[in-house]
């Protein structure tokens, strides 16, 4: 479980130096581009930074749905004159921001839910394998008698032949 | 002529021996029959009317195979000879060995005399010629005839007189004493033996001196009285009480009546004095005599041969004479007998170094001491008294009658070393009859008789090789070969197919007495497995290996057996379609009857071996089934951990969907 944390935050820090970078890159280029990712992406910086919800590919998860969030609002201002005045509309704009934050808080609500929902998967899966293991050892004990549950491999006396024999 | 260990002929088939005599069961013939063997008609196809008869031996009657085969191969005129044996299967089942035997109208020569004493002619001119002619002819072959006697003396349909068979029956069992020089008279008549030739020419002269007096010699005294008078005065005295008779034949007495082996006539001699050419020899005066007497249980003993059998007779008492050294002192100094008084010395620190010092080494003290005093004589330990020759016979005698206490005294004879200290001292008569060979093998098989294929048993074949197997199971069948105990055996499994797989001691003696290969599949049955499926294996190799190399036919019953022996042991393979497999095989092999096809298509060695390495493989993998069931039973941590790897897995994956599906979305849209 260590090893997965440790694997986790090596993979979150990477994914957080990775947008850092390329946002930072944008500043020199597009300011304003730059200054509605520095926001949209605001519930990412927070759980990079924070490194809530200690849990595997947590970043990457919000991460992604955040970005899927700020596209729409980087299309509208690409489109428009891309000036801070229309960089400043958007950032002020309800129907962005909600859709936005919206599919951040998607991100987040995953994070919580996808456990109990794997839940149910596992489950299934389980109880599917054990049947498979409990008809081999039907099948084990059918070949070889009482005896393979143990015990017998000491003493070997015949009274354990299954019953077929 | 018919060989003596040939197949059996059943009598539904006719019982024809040699090709010529064919026998007839049904008619009995009381004046030829014997206590031990039944006499019967024989019809020569090829020669005269009535010439032949047979006797029927049991397997509780001894027959000299030895001399049997000597007399097969070369005959003797003089003596009624057998024709021809085989071992035959009557109509009612029983198996017996038949021996055909010649010259069956010879009458008795006591029926053909007169009563009371013979004359001195006819003696010599038609009784003795015969008689020294029979005994040359035998001491030619290096056989003897141990019943020389006037009712086992004939006379022919031409007046020739010869000597009765001397194959049935122990060697000298019916011999009065008087008839038996000094060693042998006292034993038993098991433990008398084989004798040598001049033990015939012994009793071929007290024949002649009973024939002559018309009485038999010293028939008014007791065993025990012409024993110390033979001792004391020597046989010629003892047996002729100074009665004096033509001086041909006090010649006659006076060399055939020599109590030392060495000095007495033998068959040449009896030969050279029938033809009137003799040299007088001196009469024997007994055995040696001390100068000062030896006082025990206040009998003064002044002849140390009779002192031994009193030491015998009363094994306590002769202890304290041993243990104070009075009896070592009395040989050394009185007797100058220094080998003999070492014997003791010897015999009596290894007694006292003994820690026990129990009813054993007390016996065997007590044996060395009275072999010492009388070296040539039988030997004595505990209830045992033999000949060097007939302690292979006393063997026989102890089986037969499933005499345990005889049995157990024989082994511990065996065991001990007092055999070895015999032969030193015994002189070359013992050695004769005992080789030293065959002594240090046979105290060694005594010394391990809890192993398969060793013990007394063992011994009773190696001194008796052509003796049938006295197995219990097998005796009735009279099985004298490695092929005719398989035969038997497989018979026997016939009638019994759950008990009819074992190899009890008896048959495992008996076949590793006569082939030394199978001894080694002997050892493997004490090393291997005792029941189960491990062990009926190594029963079957063994058996297979028996049929291979001496019984090339195939053996049904013993291929049942073992497949009704191996369906209750087959609870060792544990894998039940492997079981099955196996069943339904050996099924079918056994009909074939070919323990050897049988086990190399069953291979049922490497198939256990296989089946445990599996099974041991079966038990780890439900092991690991047990856990994994136990752990799926219950959404345990492991679970939980599974679920939550999967789940951030299946959000993280939705994410990146999501992300990739959008700007996909929105690339399409401004391209397009």
């Amino acid at each position: 479980m260590s090893a997965t944390t440790r694997g986790t935050a090596g993979g979150g820090a990477k994914m957080t130096l990775l947008l850092v970078l390329a946002v930072l890159g944008l500043l020199p280029l597009a300011p304003a581009t730059f200054s509605v990712a520095l926001v949209f992406l605001l519930p990412t910086w927070v759980i990079a930074l924070t490194r809530s919800f200690r849990v595997p590919g947590a970043l990457e998860t919000v991460a992604g749905l955040n970005i899927a969030g700020t596209i729409p609002a980087l299309v509208h201002l690409w489109k428009g004159p891309g000036d801070f005045a229309a960089a400043l509309a958007i950032m002020l704009d309800t129907e962005f921001l909600v859709t936005n934050f919206a599919a951040a808080g998607i991100g987040i609500m995953l994070l919580v839910c996808a456990p109990y929902i794997a839940r149910s998967w596992v489950d299934i899966a389980s109880t599917r394998l054990r049947r498979r293991a409990e008809a081999k050892r039907k099948r084990l004990v059918d070949e070889w008698g009482e005896g393979v549950t143990g015990g017998a491999l000491k003493s070997p006396t015949g009274k354990d032949r299954p019953g077929g024999g | 002529m018919a060989g003596s260990s040939g197949p059996i002929i059943d009598e539904g088939q006719g019982l024809i021996l040699a090709g010529r005599y064919r026998l007839e069961p049904g008619v009995r013939l009381p004046e030829l029959s014997r206590p031990d063997a039944t006499a019967c008609a024989v019809e020569d196809r090829l020669g005269a009317a009535d010439e032949c008869y047979a006797l029927l031996c049991t397997p509780e009657t001894f027959v000299r195979h030895d001399v049997l085969a000597v007399l097969m191969d070369k005959p003797v005129r003089r003596i009624r000879c057998p024709l021809a044996t085989g071992t035959v299967r009557l109509q009612d089942g029983k198996v017996v060995l038949a021996v055909v035997l010649g010259n069956r109208k010879a009458r008795r020569l006591l029926a053909v005399l007169e009563p009371g004493p013979v004359k001195e002619t006819v003696l010599i001119q038609q009784v003795m010629p015969g008689l020294a002619a029979a005994v040359a002819e035998l001491a030619q072959r290096n056989i003897t005839h141990r019943s020389i006697r006037p009712e086992t003396m004939l006379v022919d349909d031409k007046g020739e007189v010869m000597l009765d068979q001397c194959v049935v029956g122990l060697p000298a069992e019916h011999q009065p004493p008087a008839y038996e020089p000094i060693p042998s008279q006292s034993a038993p008549p098991a433990g008398r033996g084989e004798g040598t030739a001049v033990d015939d020419v012994y009793a071929a002269t007290v024949a002649t001196l009973q024939l002559i007096s018309g009485e038999r010699p010293g028939a008014d005294l007791s065993d025990q009285e012409l024993l110390a008078l033979k001792v004391l005065r020597g046989s010629y005295d003892a047996l002729l009480r100074r009665r004096k008779f033509a001086t041909g034949l006090q010649t006659l007495f006076a060399g055939g009546l020599t109590d030392d082996p060495e000095k007495r006539w033998g068959a040449e001699q009896l030969t050279r004095w029938a033809s009137g050419v003799w040299d007088m020899p001196r009469p024997s005066t007994g055995g040696r005599r001390a100068t000062r007497t030896f006082l025990f249980r206040n009998v003064e003993y002044q002849s140390p041969m009779l002192l031994a059998w009193a030491l015998h007779r009363h094994p306590d008492e002769a202890l304290g004479h041993i243990v104070t050294e009075r009896l070592e002192k009395w040989m050394r100094n009185v007797l100058n007998d220094d080998q003999g008084a070492d014997i003791i010395r010897d015999g009596l620190a290894a007694y006292q170094a003994s820690r026990s010092q129990g009813a054993f080494e007390r016996a065997e003290l007590v044996s060395r001491a009275c072999m010492a005093l009388d070296p040539g004589g039988p030997v004595r330990f505990r209830s045992i008294v033999a000949s060097a020759s007939g302690l292979a016979n006393t063997l026989w005698r102890a089986f037969r009658d499933k005499d345990r206490k005889a049995q157990d005294e024989l082994l511990e004879l065996f065991a001990s070393g007092i055999l070895d200290d015999w032969l030193t001292i015994g002189g070359r008569f013992v050695r004769a009859g005992l080789p030293a060979t065959l002594v240090s093998q046979l105290r060694w098989i005594a010394r391990n008789p809890k192993r398969r294929g060793m013990g007394l048993e063992r011994i009773l074949y190696e001194m008796l090789p052509r003796l049938h197997c006295l197995s219990p199971d097998l005796v009735a069948a009279m099985a004298r070969t490695p092929g005719e105990v398989m035969a038997a055996l497989d018979a026997r499994a016939v009638n019994d197919p759950q008990g009819g797989f074992v190899i009890d001691r008896h048959a495992g003696c008996f076949l590793a007495a006569h082939d030394r290969a199978l001894e080694r599949g002997l050892r493997m049955m004490d090393g291997g497995a005792e029941s189960g499926a491990g062990g009926l294996v190594v029963v079957a190799r063994f058996l297979a290996d028996l049929q291979r190399m001496h019984h090339p036919w195939p053996v049904p019953g013993l291929t049942r057996a073992f497949a009704a022996t191996l369906k209750p042991a087959a609870g060792d393979v544990r894998s039940r379609v492997r079981r099955m497999v196996i069943e339904k095989k050996v099924d079918s092999l056994a009909k074939r009857g070919d323990l050897v096809a049988l086990l190399t298509e069953l291979n049922l060695d490497a198939e256990l071996g296989r089946d445990a390495q599996e099974f041991a493989r079966a038990v780890a993998e439900h092991e690991r089934l047990e856990r994994l069931i136990a752990e799926l039973s219950e959404f345990g941590p492991r679970q939980k951990a599974l679920a939550m790897r999967r789940g951030y897995r299946y959000a993280r994956l939705f994410s990146y969907s999501i992300a990739f599906l959008t700007v996909f979305y929105f690339t399409m849209e401004t391209m397009l």
